[in-house]
């Protein structure tokens, strides 16, 4: 089982280890199915040590953002621990979760998720104004140019590139120094060279503000880069070399 | 850096109010610049300024009413009494209130070999205390308004009694045993007073050429009365204070109870304006409705986001109300200075046609519009973006998952507590606001519920092509759909009930005066005097009401014991002192009598009493009566009760008996009959014909209350304006609404192959349907409401409007006119692609 390598190096790693899921088990209910559920994670263990980056492969609809989304208390098991930042987050409220994620969390989604009506200033500025950053805007205006976009604070998502809008996505991941950032497949929406570029970046920046990194991809090549990685088959997550 | 703890809880992060006001603040103004709230803005900034114009304006129209009618006393106050008023005049000069005089009485004219019978009122400096005299320098001339009466040793006659005289201005005429010049025709007084009173023309002299006359001693019956005024701000306080000073047999008549078919028309003239200024508030209220949802949907994506950055859904919560309220405050400030400019202009534009002066605006519609602004944003917007805190931060992965839709009870008891705050705010009427939520609430259920019904019938029996996907995307969705819908119809709703209804009951009041109501009144008619009048009205082919019998009685007892009129207070004590005018049942009920309770039956013995005056003394179908009819005791039981229609202008009695009780009685007669002009040729026949014939001309009351719906019609009309503006934001929220999913669903559609023809066609039919429901649902409301209005509120006759259909179904088609070239041009002009990228 999978579990078994995660806890192997428990003991010793366990002042590193910043996430660790154990017998993480999520099913949902579905009336189509044999006994009414259906299981879309089965039994997933896995340790991720500060400043490791780990990859998360699978085929589409293999259960990688259903594992991604309970690792960062966006939605919780059906049965099975999950451990982040030091806190059990089944054994916390909706708002805990937030608080866990608030200012130590990070997102890279698929699809941007960037917010139409602001500028990629704004967008890049809200999750620290949210925390009551005082300097909020240098701090964005600093991202972004980190990520080369200082000539286009003022843009809307609208009119940016699918690139640009991923890096300003990015330029939001980091702007907070999370301790740890969530990527779900942040080149799916993109082609390869531009991608690729993208891929560059993040980890350029990861490695700069020291990130633990946790990517779903389901390209091998890109899982290589990572520490380590997982792979999810219908549910079911194993280490893959 | 990781933290690893063992403490198993994380402290909740609390952001701090300054932050939070920061956060508020920008997001609000990122939100006004790119658009998000511009809908919302404009709802709130129609709804301020239509009831801030509202506001302003029926207060000023409402204050300058209100001293139009202080005019028909000539003051704010006025006590009247047979006896001297020196006494209370004393204390009023004291209080500080302006006082004048008058004193009143028939007598005759000497001028020459002619005499003539007129009505003398001698009045003091200072009459009228409000209003004017319009007097003018000879019948032909132009009149003006003057602000005072007669000089000593002048007197301004009446027309009549200068034709009847035939004299002119500057004659001379001997009253008693003074003699005056006549210095001016006298065209109108403020105070015509009870017309009963005012049997001859009117002359007017001053007070202080009384005792010259020789015409007054304490004997004489004459009628004083002393008037009284004071600024708005002391009014009540010094009225009252002097009114606990008075003996109890005087009392202050106030100018709101002054003449009663005003006061009918005043206060019918305050609830149309009430309703139309409503109107337009539940008007923006709707559009408010539909914004609400629209940005309730596109904020879900953002709150998601900032849960799963880790906010808390406290500081969401906060965030929205605190967005929210601020804006309610910044669209206060445009939506009154709207409202405060519109009202000069239309007050500028109006008061040309009022002819009473407007006193300037209060400050009170500022404060009213602010809190305008938020009662409704806080009853129809808010509970909309209650549950965005409750969006789940796994939508980020999951475009699914959504906020829990916020309560049906919520939004409904929330908009209902903010109608019922608004409408009486604007009212201040409980029954006008009753009526009208109660019908908008049922109207709203019931649209609601029937499109509902209709959707899953829809989505039961999908049509086939294209139809179907215009008609899915309404089913789709029924409970936003059915929302939105019914949004809609109640804007509609309200736009009919003001623009058609307004009009019907408008028409309905001015029926009730038509040009030809009666003018005159002719009491004192001896009963072998009715036939000749009869064939002298036939001969002139006037108009007359008929003649009926009339015989003055005083109630002795009720139920046996007998009526001590010390023993009654108010209006019990003054209607049971007073003389009855009784007459005599006819043999079916006249068309302005209603039968409220018991039978009619002349043919039993028994009184017919008017329902009012029942209740005021407290009577009963079954009490028996006794009236003392010329030393003759009358006992019967009240067999009916009667409401009658008072406006009507023809003679109608409180008190009816059965004919067996009043056929030995010697009565004499009253009728009331319309001349086209004032023709003084007929009146003076009429006249010297039959000597003991008193006359009262009835047309300046007449022409106020026409004048006083007129007015109250072109307010009504003005207020109707920004109605139409706050359907226009309805309108426009329901574009912005639609826009966004119809941009997103025609692009699928395109993207799977349908053509710009197909999409249109796709997005009229779902259009059309959705207007002609919209337009059939208003005016079935509007009708519904119309009638209840008519018949409840304003007592007026009312019948079914066919033109609501028709006008229902014209304006749901015109938003699907206007809608889907607009929504089709905007779907069409961008490729599908960019529509459905980060989707
Ligand atoms: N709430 C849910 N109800 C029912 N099924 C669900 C739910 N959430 C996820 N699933 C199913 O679970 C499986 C895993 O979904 P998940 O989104 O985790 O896949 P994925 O590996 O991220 O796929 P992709 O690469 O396409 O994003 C899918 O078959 C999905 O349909
Ligand atoms: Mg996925």
């Amino acid at each position: 089982m999978a579990s078994h390598n995660g806890l192997s190096s428990d003991q010793q790693a366990n002042a590193e280890v910043i996430l660790r899921a154990k017998q993480v088990t999520k099913s949902v209910a579905a009336p189509d199915e044999p006994g009414g559920r259906l299981t879309i994670l089965q039994t997933a263990s896995l340790d991720v040590a500060a400043g490791e980056a780990v990859a998360l492969i699978g085929a589409s609809g293999a259960g990688k953002s259903t594992l991604l989304a309970l690792l960062a208390g966006l939605d919780v098991p059906t049965s099975g621990e999950i451990t982040l930042a030091g806190f059990e987050l089944s054994q916390l409220t909706e708002d805990e979760r937030a608080a866990v994620r608030a200012g130590r969390v990070g997102f890279v989604f698929q699809s941007f998720q960037l917010i139409d009506g602001l500028t990629a200033l704004e967008n890049v500025a809200l999750p620290l104004e949210l925390h009551g950053v005082a300097d909020a805007r240098e701090r964005a205006r600093a991202a972004l140019d980190e990520v080369g976009l200082s000539h286009r604070l003022r843009q809307f998502p609208k009119v940016l590139s699918g690139g640009e809008q991923q890096r300003v996505a990015l330029a939001r991941a980091f702007a907070g120094t999370p301790a740890i950032l969530f990527a779900d497949e942040p080149t799916g929406s993109l082609d390869t060279t531009t991608g690729e570029r993208i891929i560059e970046l993040m980890f350029a920046l990861r490695d700069r503000h020291a990130t633990t990194l946790v990517l779903v991809t389901h390209d091998p090549a890109l899982a290589a880069r990572c520490d380590k990685s997982y792979a999810i088959s219908a549910g079911v997550l194993q280490p893959w070399q | 850096m990781a933290i690893v703890s063992t403490k198993n809880h994380p402290r909740l992060p609390h952001l701090d109010p300054r932050a939070l006001w920061a956060l508020a603040w920008r997001g609000l103004w990122r939100e006004l610049k790119n658009g998000a709230l511009t809908t919302m803005l404009l709802a709130l900034i129609v709804a301020v300024a239509s009831v801030t114009a509202v506001g302003f304006f029926t207060d000023r129209v409402d204050a300058g009413m209100r001293a139009q009618a202080a005019e028909f006393l000539a003051a704010d106050g006025r006590i009247t009494s047979p006896d001297s008023l020196a006494k209370p005049l004393a204390q009023a000069q004291t209080l500080g209130l302006a006082t004048a005089q008058t004193l009143q009485f028939p007598t005759v004219i000497l001028a020459g070999d002619h005499t003539q019978l007129v009505s003398l009122k001698a009045v003091s400096a200072g009459y009228p205390l409000r209003g004017s005299l319009t007097i003018a320098p000879s019948p032909q001339a132009l009149p003006h308004a003057v602000t005072q009466g007669p000089a000593e040793g002048t007197v301004w006659l009446a027309p009549r009694a200068l034709a009847l005289l035939n004299l002119a201005v500057g004659d001379a005429v001997q009253i008693g045993q003074k003699t005056f010049t006549i210095s001016a025709v006298l065209l109108r007084e403020p105070d015509v007073g009870n017309f009963f009173a005012q049997a001859a023309p009117r002359a007017m002299i001053n007070l202080g050429d009384i005792p010259a006359t020789g015409l007054v001693t304490p004997a004489s019956r004459v009628e004083h009365a002393l008037l009284l005024a004071a600024p708005a701000a002391e009014r009540s306080g010094l009225l009252s204070a002097l009114s606990k000073k008075l003996p109890a047999d005087l009392s202050i008549e106030r100018p709101e109870n002054s003449q009663p078919a005003f006061k009918t028309a005043f206060d019918r003239a305050a609830r149309f304006l009430g309703l139309a200024a409503m109107v337009a508030v539940l008007l923006a209220g709707a559009a408010l409705l539909i914004a609400a949802q629209h940005y309730n949907r596109v904020q879900q994506d953002p709150a998601a986001l900032m849960r799963a950055f880790g906010a808390q859904s406290a500081t969401i919560f906060k965030l929205y109300t605190l967005r929210l309220t601020l804006l309610a405050v910044l669209a206060a400030i445009p939506g009154i200075a709207i409202g405060a400019l519109t009202q000069l202009g239309l007050s500028a534009l109006l008061g040309s046609l009022l002819n009473f002066q407007l006193p300037p605006p209060s400050w009170a519609p500022v404060g009213f519009g602010v809190g305008i602004a938020l009662v409704a944003l806080l009853g129809f917007a808010l509970p909309a973006l209650l549950r965005l805190k409750d969006t789940p931060p796994l939508r980020v992965l999951n475009r699914q998952l959504a906020a829990p839709p916020p309560a049906a009870a919520l939004l409904f008891g929330a908009g209902l507590a903010a109608m019922a705050v608004l409408v009486w705010l604007q009212a201040r009427d409980a029954a006008l606001t009753g009526y009208v939520l109660g019908g908008l609430g049922l109207s709203l259920a019931g649209f609601i519920g029937v499109i509902w019904l209709l959707l899953q019938l829809l989505q039961r029996y999908p049509a086939r092509g294209i139809a179907r996907f215009g008609l899915a995307r309404l089913a789709r969705a029924p409970w936003a759909s059915a929302t939105q819908i019914a949004a809609l119809a109640l804007g509609l709703t309200a736009i009919l009930l003001l623009g058609v209804v307004r009009g019907d009951l408008l028409g309905a009041w001015q029926a009730q005066i038509p040009a030809d109501a009666p003018n005159f009144f002719a009491i004192n008619i001896q009963p072998d005097e009715v036939a000749p009048i009869e064939a002298l009205f036939n001969a002139q082919a006037i108009h007359s009401a008929g003649f009926y019998a009339m015989n003055r009685a005083r109630l002795t007892s009720v139920n046996g014991q007998a009526v001590d009129a010390n023993a009654l207070h108010g209006q019990a004590k003054s209607l049971t002192e007073r003389e009855f005018n009784l007459s005599t049942m006819p043999e079916h009920l006249k068309a302005d009598n209603t039968l409220i309770e018991g039978q009619w039956q002349p043919a039993h013995t028994g009184w017919s009493v008017e329902q009012g005056i029942a209740k005021t003394l407290h009577w009963q179908l079954g009490d028996r009566l006794t009236f003392n009819v010329n030393g003759a005791a009358l006992t019967a039981p009240i067999t009916s009760l009667r409401k009658v229609n008072w406006d009507s202008m023809r003679p109608n009695f409180f008190v009816l008996g059965s004919p067996d009780l009043l056929a030995s009685s010697p009565a004499q007669f009253v009728t009331s009959f319309y001349l086209p002009e004032p023709n003084l040729a007929q009146q003076k026949a009429l006249l010297q014909q039959f000597p003991t014939l008193t006359l009262f001309d009835l047309s300046q009351i007449l022409g106020e209350v026409r004048t006083l719906i007129e007015r109250a019609s072109q307010a009504v009309q003005y207020v109707f304006m920004f109605t139409l503006l706050a359907g226009m934001v309805v309108l426009l929220a329901a574009f912005h609404a639609s826009e966004a999913e119809r941009l997103r669903e025609t692009a699928i559609l395109r993207v799977l192959g349908a053509s710009h023809r197909q999409v249109r066609l796709s997005l009229w039919i779902e259009f059309i349907v959705l207007g002609v429901l919209t337009g059939l649902l208003a005016a079935l409301a509007a009708g519904g409401l119309g009638a209840l209005l008519a018949v409840k509120l304003f007592n007026l006759p009312w019948q079914f409007d066919a033109r609501l259909w028709v006008y229902g179904l014209g304006a749901g088609l015109t938003l699907a006119l206007v809608l889907v070239p607009l929504l089709s041009r905007r779907v069409l002009a961008s490729p599908p692609a960019a529509a459905l990228r980060g989707g």
